[in-house]
């Protein structure tokens, strides 16, 4: 090859490469400006809001206030804090409730194409439809409300009650949430090679040792994505608060997430310093525990298929 | 040469078709006592759901004065009337909007957030697993490690930050809100299109075409399938979404939050069967759209050996 051949092969090179260099940088502008406006500059000015008043001076009084509300028993925040707990507790625990659905789905149940779709029907209906249906029925003038009028002689009003309000709610999300992670679960049961049991029903496996034996330790990764990320969603566990709440009984259903949403709603600017420091408290104690757990779930082997 | 054409299943025939024989279908006497119970119970839970349809229906064609206050909620009404589906259209509204833009504002947003908000991920996905290039390293281990840091609280600045940029109630933030490539959803492109082959390209680049035609008359029309499954799932979320409808975009309320908003409005001797059909017609374009692509959602998403 002449040199001038490879001048202009070299040209044609360094044209390429800016050719690429200029599609790379216009398709991920825009993403990367998105990410520091809404991703960095969002997150950075929270911590600042903690600590900042309107008129730009700096005080620790929000930060103080915060975890005066948050460490002292009574509060709303505390009993939202409470709350907060009992949901996410719910959601691990509905983990594995799933993957026993996703189990019998994936063996084929008698009538499981329609059980798979009618368990997936909350997710494609809004939550006004069926929180607007549970509620009336729950009423005491309601269908399950009169049932248990008829059976107990009395039926209290569940979601205008404190000592129920909270417990209605959250068995209202068990009741909508048989099809959560059914797809998720379902997906990775179908990657599972079939060979694999039928070799070991060969061998007389028995259908529990097949759970602990094959299908866990082959479904672990996708499993322990799902907790991990139910771990990441801590603070944000709970229910539609907002739409149980539309008569605004103050019956303590408030969790962490619904508390910080109605403050923005309803007090705008002037709740921000507060809503930001409970949030960077919260941040600060519950953001090393969760990696550390994540960092623990990822030392466990996973199994290559 | 013989081309075999496959039919796909009516809608019907996949839920209700005969189950093959295969080694998970094939049970011991244990576990056929266990399936049998199983069975019983997730009937159960199947007819709950089928029953809030029913109740549903069955009050949205009564009287008000009938649902109020004569029998039961579970009685039939006297009178069919499909006329509060007319009157949703008239009587339903959130302050100022009226049923018929609720469901506007609904499609807006659904549309936007669907097609634009499931194609910027892609976008991402593909540049980062198909080039090579100073910063890629950086920009990729960034966009994992912010999604696995539970930041609590940052709603406030949020909010600001929309009210800094004219973006709150302001119908550009569903465009703004699409433009989020570093999702969860760039992960599944990402490794979509690290598994596609990079042959046709390189022909097409000897052809001469150019980075940007390689990607969209190339290699984003092999991940169509991937797209429209998440335009689909997009869509029905997005339908349905209503907390963040009533914070950032309280003149602009989608069918679901409008309709909250109703509720929450509502009064005693609230016409509750017209808000009833106004319900059940907000269920209508996602029953649809599911009973159209069943199939596809059902086996299209699975984060199976996703490793965050």
């Amino acid at each position: 090859m002449s040199k001038t051949d490879n001048t202009k092969n070299k040209k044609r090179l360094n044209q390429k490469q800016k050719i690429d260099l200029l599609f790379i940088w216009s398709m991920l502008i825009i993403p990367i400006i998105y990410w520091f406006i809404f991703y960095l500059y969002v997150n950075l000015d929270s911590i600042l809001l903690a600590f900042r008043k309107m008129n730009g001076t700096w005080t620790t009084g929000y930060f103080a206030n915060a975890w005066y509300e948050l460490s002292t028993g009574g509060t709303v925040l505390q009993n939202a804090l409470k709350n907060t707990f009992i949901y996410f507790i719910k959601d691990i625990l509905m983990i594995v409730f799933h993957f026993a659905i996703a189990y019998f789905l994936y063996k084929k149940i008698a009538g499981y194409k329609f059980f798979r779709i009618i368990f997936y029907m909350p997710a494609l209906i809004s939550g006004v439809v069926m929180v607007t249906v549970y509620s009336s029925l729950i009423a005491p003038y309601g269908a399950v409300g009169q049932l248990i009028e008829l059976l107990f002689g009395e039926c209290p009003s569940f979601l205008a009650d404190s000592r129920y309000a909270t417990k209605a709610i959250l068995l209202y999300t068990i009741w909508v949430g048989w099809g959560g992670h059914m797809l998720i679960f379902g997906g990775s049961l179908v990657r599972i090679p079939l060979d694999l049991f039928e070799a070991a029903r060969l061998d007389g496996i028995t259908p529990l040792k097949e759970v602990i034996y094959i299908i866990l330790p082959l479904m672990w990764p996708t499993l322990s994505t799902v907790f991990i990320l139910t771990l990441t969603g801590l603070f944000g566990a709970g229910g539609p608060i907002l739409l149980f709440d539309s008569a605004k009984l103050d019956v303590g259903i408030d969790t962490l997430g619904y508390w910080m949403f109605e403050k923005i709603w309803k007090n705008g600017a002037a709740a921000y310093n507060e809503v930001a420091a409970t949030g960077l408290i919260l941040t600060l104690f519950g953001a090393p525990v969760i990696l550390g757990i994540r960092w623990l779930i990822e030392r466990i082997p996973q199994v290559e298929y | 040469m013989t081309t075999e054409v496959r039919k796909n299943p009516s809608f019907l025939k996949r839920i209700f078709g005969k189950r093959k024989r295969s080694v998970l279908n094939a049970r011991t006497k244990g576990e056929k006592v266990l399936f049998s119970f199983t069975f019983i119970v997730f009937l159960i839970q199947s007819l709950t759901f089928v029953f809030v349809f029913w109740w549903l229906f069955n009050n949205s064609l009564k009287d008000p004065f009938e649902y109020g206050t004569l029998g039961t909620s579970m009685d039939s009404p006297k009178e069919l009337l499909f006329s509060n589906y007319l009157k949703a259209f008239k009587l339903l509204n959130a302050g100022k909007i009226g049923f018929g833009q609720m469901i506007l504002n609904s499609v807006m947003y659904t549309v936007i957030i669907s097609f634009l908000g499931s194609f910027t991920p892609a976008v991402t996905g593909y540049v980062l697993s198909k080039y090579r290039f100073k910063g890629r390293n950086l920009i990729y281990n960034v966009a994992i490690i912010c999604m696995m840091i539970p930041i609590v609280g940052a709603g406030a600045a949020y909010m600001k930050t929309l009210h800094t940029l004219s973006l709150y109630n302001n119908p550009l933030y569903y465009v703004v809100l699409s433009l989020s490539g570093f999702n969860g959803t760039f992960l599944v492109y990402s490794a979509f299109f690290g598994g596609l082959s990079w042959a046709y390209a390189e022909a097409a680049e000897i052809d001469g075409a150019n980075p940007w035609q390689i990607f969209f008359k190339i290699m984003f029309p092999q991940a169509l399938p991937v797209y429209f499954t998440y335009v689909i799932t997009c869509a029905i979320g997005a339908w349905n979404e209503y907390n963040m409808m009533i914070l950032y975009m309280p003149d602009w309320l989608s069918l679901a939050a409008g309709l909250y908003t109703f509720r929450a409005n509502a009064q005693r001797g609230a016409n509750y069967p017209v808000y009833f059909a106004g319900l059940i017609v907000s269920m209508i374009p996602t029953i649809t759209l599911f009973a159209m692509f069943s199939g596809k959602i059902m086996t299209s998403l699975s984060i199976g050996g996703l490793k965050g």
